[in-house]
């Protein structure tokens, strides 16, 4: 049962991502149920929910990692449930994992080069990499996009943790996404670090006018960034709505505070 | 510049060498085109082949067929080579590249395993251990000198693996190898950047499958005689033995880890019978305080110094 509160923010924006029925079973265990989801143009949201709610499994869902068990995907309007996650991504769905998915033995800046030169639509070739235009810049942008230009030539298995958190930010965003989900970008980092990309978060959103979907446990964070927020409950949607509306709600109390 | 300075060393060496130091030289550099080809499919893609041999073999026999029954010219019998060992690699890799580690290594391992008994049992084809023979030929399809004088064999087997060696360099560094190595490193992460995995691990596995095909067809060329014994299981291990030695993250590595393991070999098999036993040592110890290899301990080597 889904208690919907609210409405989208910013009145008739286009739905970029649209789920219907969206389910995920792992053998007996019902990660996600019929979950209706839709993202507008431009809006941040959030995605909380107590562990074990499905909270990454949605984000798998969305970004192909895993194939749904039930229902369907529309990416602007085009069924996308069928599509493996690399052309989900190309397509302009980019996501961050919760455990760090980098190339430990590539540099900073060649991580998020990759996926820069997947961005111009074009399979890789023998060509010169320094020839091929626009690619380096996009590189360089997004690695001060995400502030960690100074580390660019290093290892990036040897950067710091935070660092390659930011890191995985710079790669999604060289993909030139429409949507980004963000699985915990903030886990283990402190206090500080988390304001930082928080911050960064919502320049980068304000500048290219993204789609955002946040998993965040931390909610003053939540409550800070987001403009709506979902709340799945045992892989379902307990409530939505703007952070005040789900503050308030009972249910949403009930379950965090109570327990099951 | 180190590269075209080995280079010149080794256009300059024959003089040093007597008739078998050029064979042997011959010999080495078409092993060592080998391991660069196997390296492509582990190095830079991160997939451990056991089946090599199947690709290096096919392309022999192809070599051989193209001399036997097509024309007696060994340029198009390396072409057949690599169009018989890339038709192998392709059928192989449709298969192989859907799995990754151990199970990787047991489809590469089978797939050549088949081929070495195929190769054993169709005797009428390949003439099994005694192989199949031809008469020396002749460097230009009938015209100038015999490929069976080894310093004509030298500089055949020295001028594919200097151009193989630039086109394996240029491929390191070019888009497509990062992609390679993007797979290598994280394949999560590769797919999340929009590529498709299994595709970039096939088409390396397909060029890998081609340059060890190609060094097939110089051993073939060189030697004016195949034999099943190539189809052998250590003839593919013999390229992880060399990888891992010369190491693996550089383009230059395992042919430099077959050059030595080759000629370590030749030296001491007047008083050792199992070379195999001091070669395993040098591996384990090598694995063990060098996980990169010789090219690895060289490169880190001349990074601690200061720029020259």
């Amino acid at each position: 049962m889904a208690v919907v509160v609210g409405r989208p923010a910013g009145g008739v924006s286009e739905v970029v991502v649209a789920t219907r029925g969206l389910g995920r079973r792992f053998g007996g265990l019902q990660a996600v149920k019929d979950v209706g989801l839709m993202l507008h143009d431009g809006e941040l949201r959030a995605l909380i929910g107590p562990n074990g709610a499905g909270k990454t499994t949605l984000i798998n869902l969305l970004s192909g990692l895993t194939p749904a068990s039930s229902g369907g995907i529309w990416f602007r309007g085009e069924d996308i449930t069928a599509w493996p996650a690399a052309r989900r991504a190309r397509a302009g769905i980019a996501r961050t994992m919760q455990v760090t998915a980098i190339c430990p033995s590539l540099t900073v800046f060649e991580n998020v080069w990759l996926s820069a030169q997947r961005s111009l639509g074009r399979p890789p070739a023998l060509a010169s990499r320094s020839r091929l235009p626009g690619v380096a810049e996009r590189s360089r942008e997004c690695l001060e996009l995400a502030g960690i230009e100074a580390h660019a030539d290093e290892p990036a298995g040897s950067i710091g943790h935070g660092n390659q958190r930011l890191l995985e930010i710079a790669i999604a965003l060289a993909l030139k996404p429409r949507v980004l989900l963000l699985d915990e970008p903030t886990a283990g980092m402190s206090v500080k670090e988390s304001w930082e990309i928080v911050k960064r978060l919502r320049e980068i959103r304000d500048r290219d006018r993204l789609t955002v979907l946040i998993v965040e446990h931390d909610m003053e964070i939540v409550m800070e960034l987001a403009e709506r927020i979902t709340v799945l409950h045992l892989g379902q949607t307990l409530a939505e709505g703007s952070p005040d509306e789900v503050a308030r709600n009972t249910e949403v109390q009930r379950v965090y505070l109570g327990g099951r | 510049m180190r590269a075209g300075l080995l280079l010149l060393g080794l256009v300059l060496l024959p003089a040093g060498l007597n008739r078998f130091g050029h064979f042997f030289a011959a010999e080495i550099f078409t092993w060592a085109l080998y391991a660069m080809g196997f390296n492509i499919c582990f190095g830079m893609a991160g997939m451990l082949s056991f089946g090599h041999a199947a690709f290096f073999a096919s392309g022999a026999y192809g070599a051989t067929f193209a001399v036997l029954y097509l024309v007696r010219d060994p340029w198009v019998a390396l072409a057949a080579a690599m169009v018989a060992a890339t038709a192998l690699a392709i059928l192989v890799g449709f298969f192989a590249v859907r799995v990754v580690s151990h199970s990787f290594v047991i489809i590469t391992i089978t797939f050549s395993l088949v081929l070495l008994l195929l190769a054993h049992s169709q005797k009428d084809v390949t003439g099994g251990d005694d192989g199949l023979l031809f008469p020396p030929l002749a460097l230009f399809a009938g015209a100038g000198p015999s490929l069976a004088t080894p310093l004509v064999a030298y500089y055949t087997a020295l001028a594919i693996l200097a151009v193989a060696y630039v086109l394996l360099w240029r491929l390191s560094r070019s888009p497509l190898g990062l992609v390679l190595q993007a797979v290598r490193d994280s394949e999560r992460r590769a797919t999340l950047a929009g590529y498709d995995v299994q595709r970039y691990r096939w088409l390396a596995f397909v060029l890998s499958g081609s340059v060890a095909g190609l060094a097939g067809g110089v051993y073939a060329i060189t030697h004016a005689q195949v034999n099943a014994q190539l189809f052998d299981v250590t003839v593919s291990v013999d390229a992880v033995i060399w990888t891992l030695i010369g190491g693996a993250g550089s383009v230059l590595g395992p042919a430099i880890g077959a050059a030595l393991i080759l000629a370590f070999t030749n030296a001491v098999s007047d008083w050792i019978v199992y070379t195999q036993i001091p070669v395993g040592i040098l591996l384990i110890l090598i694995v063990i305080f060098w996980p990169r290899g010789l090219s690895g301990v060289w490169r880190s080597w001349s990074a601690g110094r200061p720029a020259a």
